[in-house]
């Protein structure tokens, strides 16, 4: 009864170290949808939101806060709309100098990591986004 | 696992007889805020202080629907929600995430409530000390010293505990003692919660 049958609103924090920085992943698990925030300082910059329509086989995405110039978070909502099936909020934080860093997450994010029905993040943790 | 680098709380209530949930999560230039009765975010409008000039009682913040209804009474429901949100959290702006089923006044004032006891400020380190912020006009440094002595001992013993007032009072326009008996009272009921 503690809240587990309840609506199920639930928030998972972790991070991992990709080469030399700590990238931290913050995500808020809601009812048809999630937001995720990633980055390596605790700034809200941008916000992106996706989602599928029936229209059309690519997810619908916008950004909604931030600078419309910078993509990743539109690219990476959308990807990961796609992948869920869900609606998806990202928000992107980490800095644009380190491409590496920023390829190297986009790539673990998007390729490894992101299932249709579960998203598993970096090896061992996951987050279950079956039971939506 | 070392402490994830954003802090967030959640909290959930019946609100008469709607159970409504809220995520609060903090940035360091936002405070994120998710107040649902549908279980999603719902409608986000952005809270932001209007910078300007010291000399104006109340704060004025601009409200902006970022995704979903961009009507009139969601500006006020956000207005009205995230402005204490944002002076507990020293000035800072408010997302907001709204998905309310029942958005009047009453249930507002309950959320408030809600909120509040999703607040993120770390008590742990400071518990032997209560600060207040105290929601006056921005002060001029008094130049009694006094008379903050006198109110940290009147807070103090009024809410039981120690207190420390950040900044010295003074009130230009009212002077101390028309303003203080009143404000005092409302520093207390904010202090003794």
């Amino acid at each position: 009864m503690n809240g587990a049958d309840f609506r199920g609103v639930s928030v998972h924090n972790f991070s991992e170290k990709i080469p030399e920085q700590v990238v931290h992943f913050h995500v808020i698990k809601f009812d048809g949808g999630f937001f995720l925030w990633v980055g390596s300082a605790p700034v809200l910059s941008n916000l992106a939101v996706s989602l599928n329509s029936k229209y059309d086989s690519t997810p619908l995405s916008t950004l909604v806060m931030g600078d419309p110039s910078d993509t990743t978070a539109t690219s990476l909502a959308q990807g990961l709309a796609k992948r869920t099936e869900k609606q998806v909020f990202v928000s992107y934080s980490l800095p644009m100098s380190d491409s590496s860093l920023k390829l190297m997450s986009d790539d673990l994010l998007k390729k490894r990591h992101f299932h249709p029905k579960y998203i598993y993040i970096f090896n061992n943790k996951y987050i279950s986004f079956g039971v939506f | 696992m070392s402490e994830p680098i954003i802090k967030s709380k959640k909290a959930q209530k019946e609100i008469n007889g709607i159970p409504t949930e809220v995520v609060c999560t903090e940035f360091s230039n936002y405070i994120f805020v998710v107040l649902t009765q549908f279980g999603k975010i719902g409608t986000l409008v952005s809270v932001t202080p209007d910078s300007r000039s010291n000399d104006i009682s109340t704060p004025t913040f601009s409200t902006k629907v970022l995704l979903g209804k961009d009507e009139p009474l969601t500006h006020v429901c956000a207005k009205n929600l995230a402005m204490f949100i944002s002076q507990e959290a020293g000035n800072r702006s408010v997302l907001l995430g709204l998905a309310l089923k029942d958005s009047s006044i009453e249930t507002i004032k309950q959320m408030k409530e809600v909120i509040k006891s999703c607040q993120l400020r770390n008590r742990s380190t400071n518990s032997s000390q209560h600060f207040l912020r105290v929601a006056v006009e921005p002060c001029i440094v008094c130049p009694c010293v006094f008379l903050s002595q006198l109110l940290c001992h009147f807070v103090s013993k009024q809410t039981k505990r120690s207190a420390a007032l950040p900044y010295p009072l003074f009130m230009p326009n009212r002077g101390f003692c028309g303003i203080l008996p009143y404000k005092l009272s409302e520093v207390c009921s904010f202090a003794g919660e």
